[in-house]
């Protein structure tokens, strides 16, 4: 202990700089561990976000009076909209496995707690719409409305309460908007809540992809 | 507050960025192998093998070699008291530039 407290003389490269050089080289690893740290988040985001453009866009354009321009023949708008959650979950998943890799630990049994809390959360809503209509009989239209309305809203709730995990206001408020978008697309009504839901969704995950980045870019120094 | 009562142990160009590194990447309990280190830092192995073993001896951070399967596996860890000599170096740092 006390001899590394009185090292040998350092190489050349190894000599420290002064305060200020010191602190922008501080800066600039923080930036280096963070940038990696949210690279993750923001691919999942913009999978996301093109999963539910193309996806509610293909449902919006399945339906009578949604999309003015074409409407896609029966079935297939099911089809793309499958695709394209099939494609947020696999991006999702991947991305989050990779984002972990090298850390062991409280964070890494945090994280896949987090995901797999989220994936039980849409399978038990999808269990307990499935129980209510062994009850109740939903019609088609409120069906439209309710499924989707609750699967966004579960959405919202868990990056609310994922942004516990990340300590982040910022996410907190993309997870309230997402929930607010839910309430706001199911008072505007079928079919065009579909529209809301591309556009707004996806433009919301977007937007806050495109923050994370910018907030790390802009951080303040050291 | 001068540049010579910074602590030495943190006060070199590439300890600094490990012990930065380690500080903002873990959470308490966590660890993170040699190899993803290595990455985030860009540093040589061998490079990054001396300066660790200098911040193990002053107690800043665990260094634990096992196996997974065959494959040796080494993960590097921050102690407290590592964290609480970043936290005091980057304060004392700051007070510097005012």
């Amino acid at each position: 202990m006390d001899a590394d407290r009185n090292p040998q003389p350092l190489p050349e490269e190894e000599q420290p700089l002064d305060a200020r050089g010191m602190a922008e080289l501080m800066s600039a690893q923080r930036t280096t561990v963070q940038r990696s740290q949210s690279r993750g988040v923001r691919i999942i985001l913009v999978g996301w976000a093109l999963a539910w453009i193309v996806g509610f866009l293909a449902l919006w354009s399945g339906e009578d009076g949604g999309n003015p321009l074409f409407t896609l023949s029966a079935g297939l708008e099911w089809w793309l909209f499958g695709a394209a959650i099939a494609l947020g979950i696999a991006v999702s998943t991947v991305t989050g496995m990779r984002m972990g890799r090298g850390v062991q630990g409280s964070s890494t049994t945090a994280g896949k707690l987090y995901g797999l809390a989220s994936a039980a959360a849409f399978v038990a809503m999808w269990l307990f719409l499935s129980a209510l209509r062994a009850h109740v009989e939903i019609d088609a239209a409120t069906a439209a409305l309710l499924y989707v309305g609750a699967f966004v809203l579960i959405a919202g709730v868990i990056y609310m309460v994922g942004s516990a995990m990340t300590r982040s206001y910022a996410q907190f408020y993309f997870g309230l908007a997402i929930a607010v978008l839910a309430i706001v697309a199911t008072l505007v009504g079928a079919p065009h809540h579909l529209l809301l839901y591309a556009i707004m969704g996806g433009g919301l995950m977007l937007a806050f992809a495109w923050m994370l980045g910018r907030s790390i870019a802009s951080s303040p120094r050291a | 507050m001068t540049m010579g009562e910074l602590d030495p142990v943190i006060h070199a160009p590439s300890r600094l960025r490990i012990v930065t590194t380690l500080n903002d990447l873990l959470e308490e309990g966590d660890t993170v192998t040699f190899p993803r280190l290595q990455e985030l830092l860009t540093m040589t192995a061998g490079n990054l093998t001396t300066h660790l073993a200098k911040l193990e001896a002053a107690g800043y951070v665990t260094i634990v070699k096992a196996f997974a399967g065959k494959r040796p596996v080494t993960s590097i860890g921050i102690t407290l008291e590592g964290r609480a000599a970043f936290r005091d170096y980057r304060r004392a740092l700051l007070e510097l530039l005012g």
